[in-house]
């Protein structure tokens, strides 16, 4: 009985770190290698359906070419990584991108974010 | 005389079965149901939907077993705390008026009132008999503090998932134990469980269940405290 609890508290604790969260920062880099670099479709292929869509909609134009006019900050290294369940926020050096778990991988789903105290981050770049 | 058929396993622990049994019932219930509404939430939000084994050890599954576990070994934790120093007129939940305390060592039949077949340690003096008085109540306490603080830990990493799904700031675990989050799923299930232990107290003042030892006799009278059918 006093077991039951004791797993739980180590499941918890394991779903807290989240699904490898060195992966995530892994991925934002990636994304932001691509976009600087100007390589739209690397970049496209590291977001999610969702983003991808709603930048092609918002932009009407393909994502390859949407994402590369977006104004994202330039950013270097991972500077601190939060990950629960599936969702991370990753703080880089120059910006902070926001990742979730879709189809087994991390994917952007949010990026050149901006701290807004109480209030949601304010996004370049959103799609959840 | 006890027939061979009344001393049977299943007989003679009919209640650890049965509700050790509903238990794994309900939980299994609890796992598909809950997977179920969790799969239809991601959906909604147009994300992938989840195996049941990542459901079964995902923090969002945790904090909903967790937060009804601890409510329930605190309510019997302080009925069992309580009923020792609190009394109620005419409840069979409540000894006699008179015997308000921790009671006699022959009441309680330890030291040299223990019998031949009394635990060992209720034989025992010194600390073995100080820990074995308190045992219930301190494992009761224990198993609580721990499901309290499982609550907290998964509850804590699924509010971050939530916070970050809606690019929101994460919190720090101490920051989530005053947050209103935390006191919410505790304090919902507190009320929910202190209700019904005032309703049992004073409801069996006037109400029976013939034959159910939660109850007066059915001819006793209203008055009568600290009777078991």
């Amino acid at each position: 009985m006093l077991a039951a609890p004791l797993v739980v508290i180590g499941l918890a604790g394991c779903s807290s770190l989240g699904p490898d969260s060195a992966g995530a920062g892994e991925v934002a880099l990636a994304f932001h290698a691509a976009h600087e670099g100007g390589d739209g479709g690397q970049a496209c292929e590291l977001l999610t359906e969702a983003a991808r869509t709603e930048l092609e909609q918002s932009s009407e134009q393909p994502c390859d070419e949407a994402i590369l006019a977006e104004d994202l900050p330039t950013a270097g290294r991972v500077v601190e990584v939060a990950a629960y369940g599936g969702d991370a926020r990753i703080v880089l050096d120059g910006d902070v991108v926001f990742v979730t778990v879709e189809g087994g991988q991390w994917k952007v789903t949010a990026a050149g974010c901006e701290f807004r105290s109480d209030r949601p981050y304010d996004c370049t770049l959103t799609g959840s | 005389m006890t027939s061979p058929a009344s001393n049977g396993f299943l007989r003679t622990n009919g209640l650890t079965v049965f509700f050790g049994t509903i238990f794994l019932l309900a939980l299994v219930g609890q796992a598909l149901t809950g997977h179920a509404v969790y799969n239809n939430g991601q959906v909604t939000d147009g994300l992938a939907e989840v195996s049941l084994l990542r459901y079964l050890t995902s923090s969002e599954f945790a904090v909903d077993v967790t937060e009804n576990w601890q409510s329930e070994y605190l309510q019997f934790l302080l009925y069992i705390l309580a009923t020792v120093w609190l009394v109620q007129r005419g409840s069979p939940e409540s000894k006699e008026l008179d015997k308000v305390g921790i009671e006699s060592d022959k009441d309680q039949m330890i030291g040299k009132y223990a019998r031949p077949n009394s635990p060992a340690w209720a034989r025992a003096g010194g600390l073995r008999l100080g820990v074995y008085a308190r045992s219930l109540g301190l494992v009761m306490g224990l198993i609580f503090l721990l499901s309290w603080l499982a609550q907290s830990i998964s509850g804590h990493s699924a509010y971050n998932r939530e916070q970050l799904a809606s690019l929101q700031e994460p919190i720090a675990w101490l920051g989530y134990l005053g947050s209103a989050d935390f006191w919410n799923r505790t304090l919902q299930n507190w009320q929910s469980e202190f209700l019904a232990v005032a309703s049992m107290v004073v409801l069996s003042i006037y109400l029976r269940q013939r034959g159910s030892p939660e109850s007066k006799p059915v001819g006793a009278p209203h008055e009568a405290t600290g009777l078991e059918g």
